[in-house]
């Protein structure tokens, strides 16, 4: 452990993969306060830079963006009481009001620290929870895999959005997308309709850019006129970090609580930190002694809130890094740039690139250091990006989106590509489908595709995958996280007659 | 939502439509599964969800009629040409920025990305901002800078081509 624990630390301690590890920060803080934009779009425009390195340095840099991120959307939300990401929109309960009683540096301060330890108590659970979770794996086969990859995109379904129906439609059409083009298997050319740029199908990475850079940004301009919130006036920004470490370290039971919700939300597939922060909040309110003053402006809102959607970070890469199944949309992306780089995930990769994977664990923890120092030494210019307006962020960043497409495959089809699947975005969100299934169904479809084949082509017996054990166990947990919506409503809609009537 | 219906017979239509397709592609020999199988799984599932979404729409509906027709006497002689007109006006920057952005991909395919780019930014910029004089300077600047930071980065920097076009 601790030999491969040095080889990821020999990874990592070099020039060019620190650089790129703090560049990856520093941008992964601008996304997450600039209200509007999310991580997942940071981590989509960040992938094509990641090309012209190496993989463990393209990995840096996306880990940055993922940490600085998930720190970095307090920001907007403490200050102007709108949250940066949906990560933080828990910290906004108790942040903003702290900010208005005039302590908005004390708020921050806090929620920076308690980003950070936060995000090395999910370090740890990260570094020995994956390699035991891929031994285990590496006993599956095609079954398994196929079931576990419906199970990932259930889950996935029923959990991100309001309508069930939505999600799985939204995951169908993400394994659908992948169709076009030559089968990889055999070779036929399928759905290309006679157009050639079809015959290489659609690239996963201008769909990723088009889902979620391009529909965002044009989201962003429905709200014409929609000046920048005037910023608290006379802001005191000072803190002291003295003072908040002391203030977070006498709740050691609320940190701990908190940063295991967001461990254990992360590590699900499909649950991220949009969910995590807003179960913590609401943990540390019901386990508080003072329940009431929750929502005022006190330190134990902003910690619980901030130490889970940053444990979030470390919980989700374990299946991602272990099972080759992603914990979120923004670890699908990073799966994404590892395929780029001609790595496979899967239970294999920590057997054949142990140093790639110990390297990202180091690369996840120094990342909370950077985060953690820049934010305490640079909160001011980040306050400043919050006001960069609109029509100057739009069409730079369309600029950028299609070089990101264009350069995969330097392939022009692919701007089109990044077009089409723009709109399609946009519409999607304006007819409140989730988008996060769709991206995991693009990353998984080719999985799932060749491992059902290969499966059928080892054996022609389906029955297999119900009388394989595991492969039996992920379609019972498939089949229960399709049913839990229901369960829930008719729990709710029993409570809600029994209120009635008391 | 109203258009849930619509959604779903679309999805439908579609999934039926590539169904149709994937009966064009040959067998696999040797006993192995054919590229068709598994496109025909998903398309099935896909109709499915569709049709339901389809329905759930229809029942949503049918609990909801009362209020409508209410609201429909109230909203006066045109009410669709009334609510498009809004939905264009709330829309129109996205409406813009998607029609520029095609313009910029055609112009692009004919002249590359740096002389497209220098085009596209200004007039974005223009259409999305506020017009005044302040405005212009931050537009120049903007435009040039981030042309020539595309560049850099790319082409210098990461040695990743730039979109070329067919004239230039």
């Amino acid at each position: 452990m601790i030999d491969l624990f040095l080889l990821g630390m020999r990874e990592i301690l070099q020039p060019y993969p620190l650089i790129f590890l703090f560049l990856g920060t520093v941008a992964g803080i601008i996304v997450g306060c600039i209200p509007g934009f999310t991580i997942t779009m940071g981590a989509a425009l960040a992938l094509p830079l990641t090309f012209g390195m190496t993989s463990i340095q393209g990995l840096s840099a996306m880990l940055g963006v993922l940490v600085g991120g998930l720190a970095g959307g307090q920001i907007s939300g403490i200050l102007l009481g709108i949250p940066g990401t949906p990560s933080s929109v828990a910290t906004v309960f108790d942040g903003h009001p702290m900010a208005k009683r005039g302590e908005p540096g004390t708020a921050l301060c806090l929620g920076i620290w308690a980003s950070f330890f936060g995000g090395i108590i999910s370090a740890f659970v990260l570094m020995f929870f994956t390699p035991p979770l891929a031994d285990i794996a590496l006993k599956f086969g095609p079954w398994e895999f196929f079931s576990l990859v419906t199970f990932g995109l259930t889950i996935i379904a029923s959990l991100s959005g309001k309508s069930l129906l939505k999600g799985i439609i939204a995951g169908l059409l993400g394994l659908i997308s992948r169709l076009f083009g030559t089968d990889p298997m055999t070779g036929v050319l399928r759905f290309d309709f006679g157009l050639h740029g079809l015959s290489g199908g659609f690239s996963f990475l201008p769909i990723l850019i088009g889902l979620f850079a391009f529909s965002q940004l044009m989201s962003n301009l429905e709200r014409k006129g929609q000046a920048a919130t005037a910023l608290i006036e006379g802001a005191n920004l000072g803190f002291s970090s003295w003072k908040t470490v002391k203030t977070i370290m006498r709740q050691p039971f609320n940190l701990f609580r908190s940063s295991m919700i967001g461990v254990f939300i992360g590590a699900l597939p499909g649950a991220g930190g949009s969910i995590s922060n807003i179960l913590s909040y609401d943990q540390a309110l019901k386990g508080s002694k003072h329940p009431e003053k929750f929502g005022t402006g006190i330190p134990d809102g902003i910690i619980a809130s901030e130490a889970a959607n940053n444990g979030t970070g470390g919980g989700e890469l374990i299946p991602t890094m272990a099972l080759g199944v992603p914990g979120s949309a923004v670890s699908a992306i990073m799966m994404g740039a590892l395929i780029l780089h001609g790595i496979q995930p899967g239970p294999m990769l920590i057997v054949e690139f142990p140093d790639l994977v110990y390297g990202v664990f180091v690369a996840f923890f120094l990342a909370h250091f950077f985060m953690l120092g820049i934010q305490l030494y640079g909160i001011r210019l980040f306050v400043r990006l919050t006001r960069v307006p609109l029509y100057v962020l739009v069409p730079a960043i369309l600029v950028f989106c299609s070089v990101g497409s264009f350069s995969i495959h330097n392939r022009f089809f692919d701007i089109w590509v990044l077009f089409i699947f723009g709109i399609l975005g946009y519409l999607m969100k304006k007819y409140e489908f989730p988008l996060a299934p769709v991206i995991l169904g693009v990353i998984l479809g080719p999985i799932a595709e060749s491992n059902f084949r290969r499966a059928l082509m080892t054996s022609s017996d389906y029955t297999l995958f119900f009388t394989r054990p595991i492969s039996l166990l992920f379609l019972i947990l498939c089949a229960l996280s399709l049913l839990y919506p229901f369960y829930q409503r008719y729990r709710e809609k029993k409570r809600g007659t029994k209120g009635a009537k008391g | 939502m109203k258009e849930d219906k619509a959604i779903g017979i679309m999805l439908v239509l579609f999934s039926v439509l590539m169904y149709y397709k994937t009966l064009e592609f040959p067998p696999a020999m040797f006993g192995a599964l054919g590229a068709g199988v598994f496109p025909q799984i998903l398309f099935t599932l896909l109709a499915l969800a569709g049709a339901a979404l389809t329905i759930t729409g229809f029942i949503r509906d049918r609990k909801k009629n009362e209020d409508a027709t209410a609201e429909k006497r109230e909203a006066g002689i045109s009410p669709i040409l009334y609510r498009i007109k809004e939905s264009l006006h709330y829309h129109s920057h996205v409406i813009v920025s998607f029609t520029v952005f095609f313009c910029y991909i055609v112009l692009m395919s004919y002249f590359g990305y740096t002389i497209s780019t220098l085009i596209f930014m200004p007039i974005l910029m223009w259409i999305l901002g506020p017009r005044n004089r302040r405005a212009i300077p931050i537009t120049i600047a903007v435009s040039l800078g981030m042309t020539f930071v595309m560049y850099f980065t790319f082409v210098k920097f990461l040695r990743i081509f730039l979109p070329e076009g067919s004239l230039f």
